[in-house]
């Protein structure tokens, strides 16, 4: 048996060969078992693919997407734990405290320490949709946290991850890196999920977890979070991006035996092609401007064109679907994995139904 | 369970935390509880299924009503035609050309997109609605959507162009890419921003279209504003006169020293500064900004090169228009102040033109609506087969000062200004008159003064 890095250092880098090569074979597993490929996202972290869209990297957030796009492209679940990484890596580079941006960025960044992003809570408690779920007061050196967040992703019990909690004596929301391995606090896997089994997903019970101030990423949330949203939105453009891609890919491959037929479809690969590119190239465009832009213009661009990819996903699978047939609905099958995984781009936050009723405030303002 | 309990009606529960929802009629059977279980008898050491959280973080379930927001679609995209114009930018020069455009051709298909709400206003009365007692919505001719219908233009407001593909021929938006068989670039310019010195933590407001000028009114429209403005140029000094007229504290500051000096003899500067500042206007000239903090909340105060101090409630940045260029520069297209243009106002691309404020055409920039004007109508017949030229000449610019208004047509050459009586200059280049300046009651000759330099050019 080959070992995985006995490849020669010029190919390793390129994400479309690694992860042809280390993510193909456990797709199916990862999907069907609910497998946590934990060696492929320490593998990417080893190849610098998390550190692109940091300060350290240049702020390359087209090239951080793209690698993004190129693991969703063989598994999106594997992509949405690359985002909730890159995530997390953007608030420590953007951490307002130094001590905490000085102990946690670099294993973060490297990926010998990974973690996720517990923001979604967060994200829609400024976009007045959601209460905050956890409570932390201040105590002496740092905070004490009491609640539970329901499904954060890219966890492990060795892994880390960032929230935001109320503050309720002051009213002020604090956003901070959690430790799983805190005292008080524990892990739960309840539900079963589909598409995205495989990405260590878990409810986060809280019971007076102490929190550090060199955790601390933000004493006042509601002041950060402007600043560091347009990326957190923009960087999950590498999952439609992949998913579409590979759903193009398997049309294309479906009409070398099924072209007479096929073409009777109203969808058909070369015009998703052209409206991937499109896409592509609108999110490169936005990806020279979040790195240093907080306004809500440019977060209305950013809103619009995620909600855009999310349309696109769902068209490019249901295509796939139709030009695949029964050979579809097999149970290994990637294309009807496709189908769930780009219900997933749709829903996750900022679902579409979000994107939606932030950019009717936005363009009414 | 007691008989008054089953009489009432079974009620659900939802967990805050995950959304799983506890229906008393159904109970929880993998979790022990049987169907009837009442919320109440629940043991404390159940568990939400889903998440793992006890009944504590249960709430009953109140059903959340909404009507559905007019607003709550987004907007179709405009069918795939790759026969149509584009025009990117809704201000005047993108308007003038949608309509010179459809006069000429009613039959093509145009597509127009903004990155704000597409209303149709004239730009140049933000200087003057003020002191006219106009508020911001006054000035709205007709909203984007009533103005794209009356002229058959599919708009796409709210959507900013992102990049000009130009081997695809596509322009690329956040809400998916538009094609072109030709394209118009109607896309300003903006304010110079203000290079203010470290220590400064305010930033001032520039005034540049509807929206901005919406800001400035909302800010002063309560009652006595302290203004600061920043430039004496055309734009410094319509702001500082329409101000001070609705009744607010106007101070401008320019750099140079005088009014408007790159525009008019030194005597029509005089003129226009001795009659602002008998309507309370404070003008310091040959002064610079030293140091600028506050906000709009709380106001602002400034220190200025000479030690004198002001504070305030807003601050307007006018230091003078630049041409927007960053798209044609992404793209390729050649530009240098503003984007380069040859006579049919072709970029360096045959299939784009441009139009307006973002134009330089033989080294000039003329971000006038007279310009614009003459321009749309050279676009509309150059993409319909005419041959119609632009000569660049530059047009009477009128200045809106009502306080000591100016006509001013600038001159091509260098050379000297002559005063021929107190509101009247005219400008030679060597023994070749090529300019005039007319004030206060003399603005009435302005179109005589015209004829007059027709016949001598």
């Amino acid at each position: 048996m080959e070992a995985i890095h006995a490849v020669d250092d010029a190919g390793t880098s390129n994400p479309r060969d690694l992860a042809a090569r280390e993510l193909a074979p456990l797709a199916a597993t990862i999907d069907r078992d609910g497998l946590y490929p934990e060696g492929f996202m320490r593998t990417l972290g080893d190849h610098g693919l998390y550190n692109r869209h940091t300060a350290a990297g240049g702020h390359d957030f087209a090239g951080a997407i793209d690698a993004m796009a190129e693991v969703s492209r063989i598994c999106m679940s594997t992509g949405f734990c690359h985002w909730c990484h890159d995530a997390l890596t953007w608030y420590l580079d953007n951490a307002e405290e130094a001590a905490t941006r000085d102990k946690w960025l670099e294993p973060v960044a490297s990926g010998r320490l990974l973690g996720g992003t517990g923001l979604s809570n967060g994200m829609k408690n400024v976009a007045a949709i959601e209460e905050l779920k956890i409570r932390a007061r201040r105590v002496d050196g740092g905070y004490l946290a009491n609640g539970t967040l329901p499904w954060v992703s890219n966890l492990a019990s060795h892994h880390v991850f960032a929230a935001v909690f109320l503050e309720p004596d002051s009213d002020r929301r604090v956003m901070a890196l959690i430790d799983c391995a805190q005292t008080g606090f524990s892990l739960k896997q309840c539900a079963e999920f589909i598409a995205l089994e495989g990405s260590g997903t878990y409810a986060c019970h809280f019971e007076d977890v102490f929190i550090p101030d060199d955790q601390v990423i933000s004493h006042d949330a509601a002041a950060f979070l402007p600043r560091i949203r347009a990326g957190f939105v923009l960087l999950q453009m590498g999952m439609p991006l992949g998913v579409i891609e590979a759903c193009i890919e398997i049309m294309e491959d479906m009409s070398r035996t099924h072209a007479h037929v096929n073409a009777f479809l109203d969808e058909q690969p070369d015009t998703l092609r052209t409206e991937l590119e499109d896409l592509r190239g609108a999110v490169n465009a936005l990806a020279a401007e979040v790195a240093s832009g907080s306004d809500d213009r440019l977060f209305r661009d950013v809103l619009q064109v995620r909600e855009r990819a999310s349309v696109l996903s769902l068209r490019a699978s249901q295509a796939a679907m139709l030009h695949a047939g029964a050979r579809g609905y097999l149970a290994d099958s990637a294309v009807q994995r496709k189908l769930r995984e780009s219900y997933f781009v749709a829903i996750v936050t900022p679902a579409i139904k979000h994107i939606r009723k932030e950019l009717a405030r936005l363009e009414a303002a | 369970m007691t008989a008054g309990k089953s009489e009432t009606p079974y009620r659900q529960y939802l967990c805050v935390v995950c959304g799983y929802i506890y229906d008393e009629a159904v109970g929880d059977p993998d979790g022990g509880l049987a169907p009837g279980t009442r919320f109440e008898d629940i043991p404390d050491d159940w568990v939400c299924p889903d998440c793992g959280v006890t009944k504590a973080d249960f709430v009953p379930l109140e059903e959340a009503v909404m009507e559905r927001p007019a607003n709550a679609r987004q907007p179709p995209q405009p069918a795939e035609n790759a026969a149509q114009t584009v025009i990117i930018g809704a201000g005047m020069g993108g308007w003038a050309v949608a309509e010179a455009l459809r006069r000429a051709d009613p039959e093509r298909a145009i597509v127009m997109i903004t990155s704000d709400d597409g209303a149709f206003y004239p730009k140049p009365r933000l200087s003057t609605a003020a002191g006219e007692g106009l508020t911001p919505d006054d000035l709205i001719l007709n909203d984007g959507t009533a103005q794209a219908a009356r002229l058959g233009v599919t708009l796409m407001a709210h959507t900013r162009a992102l990049r000009i593909d130009r081997e695809r021929r596509r322009v690329l938006t956040p809400r998916g890419g538009v094609p072109y068989a030709q394209l118009i670039l109607a896309l300003g310019a903006t304010q110079r921003p203000l290079p203010l010195p470290p220590g400064s933590s305010g930033q001032p407001m520039s005034v540049n279209a509807l929206n901005d000028y919406r800001q400035l009114r909302s800010t002063i429209d309560d009652g006595t504003a302290s203004v600061l403005i920043i430039g004496g140029g055309l734009i410094g000094c319509e702001f500082a006169n329409d101000l001070t007229v609705a009744g607010h504290e106007v101070t401008l500051v320019e750099r140079s020293d005088r009014l408007l000096a790159s525009l008019i003899p030194q005597g029509a500067s005089e003129a226009l500064r001795s009659h602002l500042t008998s309507a309370d206007v404070r003008i310091h000239t040959g002064r610079t900004i030293q140091n600028l903090v506050g906000n709009t909340e709380q106001g602002f105060s400034a220190r200025l090169d000479d030690g004198g101090h002001w504070q305030g409630d807003i601050v307007i940045s006018a230091l003078g228009l630049a041409p927007s260029t960053g798209l044609a520069d992404a793209a390729g297209l050649r530009t240098s102040r503003g984007i380069v243009v040859d006579s049919k106002l072709r970029t360096s691309d045959p299939l784009i033109h441009a139009i307006g404020d973002c134009v330089e055409y033989e080294g000039a920039v003329r971000p006038y609506v007279r310009a614009l004007r003459r321009q749309a109508e050279i676009i509309a017949a150059s993409l319909t087969g005419g041959d119609a030229a632009y000569d660049g000449t530059p047009d009477t610019i009128n200045i809106k000062t009502t306080l000591y208004p100016l006509a001013v047509r600038e001159p091509i050459e260098a050379g000297e200004w002559h005063q021929l009586d107190s509101d009247r200059w005219i400008h030679y280049a060597g023994d070749r008159c090529d300019g005039f300046a007319l004030g206060g009651p003399a603005v009435a000759d302005s179109k005589r003064a015209e004829q007059w330099l027709g016949g001598k050019a």
